[in-house]
């Protein structure tokens, strides 16, 4: 895969290839993803009724309740988590997810932020990423 | 970043697996936000013993975590579990939940966590002092602690808060650091007289200020220097729900914001904003989903209530009694009800329909399994997560409105 590549911070390690989903609204996990299913059961989020298993979600950043970080964890122990996400800015709360899941579950789950290019005009849903979490970029074709 | 030769100790697991495994996700966290070294932590406050915040993977965690030998370090306050554990059986909740909550209190108790299962230890059991150092999970216990007492320590959750608990250390990043804790959201109060402002408003005055601050520090002025912390912390925790707010500041009252300029780090704030009797109107509007007709579950206790708080209830309920309809649940932690059956207010409540939900909270314990249409609730913040969480439509009131849609089975008018 050869394409564009937006130089960013790498908050957790891993590579990840597959398909975007893209929002430029928030999203919090806890109360608004399920991870028995990895469905969006947030009836006010754009992505309500998707499934975020495998993608690569870029979205500008968490919010809401401490529990975002379990979700992700019990999503990844289901095979439901996302392969890796892409923020703007990406908090401790949302963090601790991916986190855990290297240090308790062996997994890898890269997550950057800071990106150096406008990224929600560049990458439209569907479109094949990769994000690099060891070197630190995302690369779109 | 920088570690001391204990901490090295530590990672190179001279000091057991648990430490090892715990420290092993405190550098990674420190790493990925450029975190120069650790900080000792005094006190912690853990919310991944909650079932319903953490699944079946936080009973493995925990699980792995114990047999590695793992111990708490610090004095560590466990948050409000997901089943009462007083008179379960009461509430009619499915027998997994009970089963694994259960479980996660045995774990947390072995670790060495004080097994009183409340969101105010602010209040009783873990009363942090101004610029200590602690490692706390839940918003508005993290928001009391920055704000109300000027400790210091972010919103933490998802095993960062246990595995400060098992090392007695967190990494030096944001609001640890003096600098990170300057207000950046001047709010005025506007044609606002907040010494005649009652709890319903400063919950309604909270979420205004969250909805206005995302991502911000918020510093309040207006609010007089008389103030309850009980008003704070309603505030607090509303203003949390809505806006993730972690630390904010009320000029003239809260300790860090003394004068203007203290508040603000010597800076200009990056964004003001004036809150008026209008905003007040649309954080009650956006509050409540339900505005009259049938109610079926009152629940008053979130924050936790003190026990002046609950003899305010016992007042209210002299000759009444709850709707047959209706189900009322009052939230407190398991010492606060200990206290209340010592001075005879269980039995007045008891007697008059109420139910006791002892360490646990309606939108922590599995309420949508009961299949309930409409919720009153005296809370902004509870009001802010019942449709989702609880799965009802919601009515936000006064405890006054609240306790009179119990006895009536109506939203009063």
């Amino acid at each position: 895969m050869s394409g564009v590549r937006v130089r960013c911070r790498s908050l957790t390690r891993g590579v990840a290839v597959g398909e975007a989903l893209v929002s430029m609204q928030p999203f919090g996990f806890w109360g608004e993803l399920d991870p028995h299913t990895g469905l969006v059961t947030d009836v006010h989020h754009e992505w309500y009724g998707r499934c975020v298993a495998g993608k690569i979600l870029i979205f500008p950043y968490g919010r809401g309740s401490t529990g975002s970080g379990g979700v992700i964890v019990e999503a990844y122990r289901r095979g439901k988590a996302p392969a890796a996400i892409v923020n703007l800015k990406t908090d401790f709360i949302l963090l601790s997810g991916p986190l855990s899941v290297e240090v308790f579950y062996g997994g890898r789950l890269p997550v950057v932020d800071r990106p150096e290019a406008d990224i929600f005009s560049m990458v439209k849903n569907g479109c094949k990423v990769k994000v690099d979490g060891d070197r630190g970029f995302i690369e779109i074709p | 970043m920088y570690l001391t030769r204990e901490e090295e100790r530590i990672l190179d697991g001279e000091r057991g697996e648990a430490v090892d495994k715990a420290m092993e996700l405190l550098v990674k966290l420190g790493d990925a936000y450029g975190a120069k070294h650790m900080v000792e932590v005094s006190s912690c406050h853990l919310v991944s013993c909650v079932y319903n915040v953490v699944y079946d993977s936080g009973l493995e965690i925990a699980e792995v975590f114990l047999k590695l030998g793992a111990r708490f370090v610090v004095p560590t306050t466990l948050c409000t579990a997901s089943i009462p554990l007083e008179d379960t059986e009461k509430f009619r909740f499915p027998d997994e939940w009970v089963e694994k909550q259960s479980k996660l209190c045995e774990l947390y108790r072995a670790m060495g966590g004080l097994d009183n299962w409340t969101c105010i230890p602010y209040w009783n059991t873990n009363v942090p002092r101004y610029g200590e150092h602690i490692a706390w999970g839940e918003s508005n216990c993290v928001s009391y602690a920055n704000s109300i007492v000027g400790a210091r320590t972010n919103r933490y959750a998802s095993y960062i808060e246990l595995c400060a608990a098992i090392t007695g250390r967190i990494p030096m990043i944001d609001l640890h650091i003096p600098e990170n804790r300057r207000g950046t959201i001047l709010v005025k109060l506007k044609g606002l007289d907040a010494s005649k402002m009652t709890a319903k408003d400063y919950g309604a005055l909270g979420y205004a200020i969250g909805c206005v601050s995302a991502g911000g520090i918020p510093v309040i002025d207006g609010i007089p220097h008389t103030v309850s912390k009980k008003m704070l912390r309603v505030m607090g925790a509303a203003a949390a729900s809505s806006g993730s707010v972690a630390l904010y500041h009320v000029l003239g009252v809260t300790p860090e914001a003394r004068s203007l300029e203290e508040a603000l780090g010597g800076d200009k704030p990056e964004d003001r904003v004036e809150i008026g009797l209008e905003e007040l109107r649309k954080a009650y509007l956006e509050l409540s989903t339900a505005g009259d007709g049938v109610v079926d579950l009152v629940f008053i206790g979130c924050p936790h209530y003190s026990i002046d708080q609950i003899g305010v209830v016992v007042d209210m309920f002299r000759g009444r009694r709850v709707h047959p309809n209706v189900e009322l649940w009052l939230a407190t932690d398991n010492l606060t009800y200990t206290l209340a059956c010592r001075m005879g207010y269980r039995e007045v409540l008891e007697r008059a329909g109420v139910k006791f939900m002892v360490g646990s909270c309606a939108m922590n314990a599995p309420t949508y399994t009961r299949g309930f249409n409409v919720m009153a609730t005296d809370s902004a913040k509870t009001a802010h997560y019942a449709p989702m969480q609880a799965r009802t439509d919601v009515f936000y009131g006064s405890l006054e409105e609240c306790i009179e849609a119990a006895v009536e089975g109506r939203i009063p008018i």
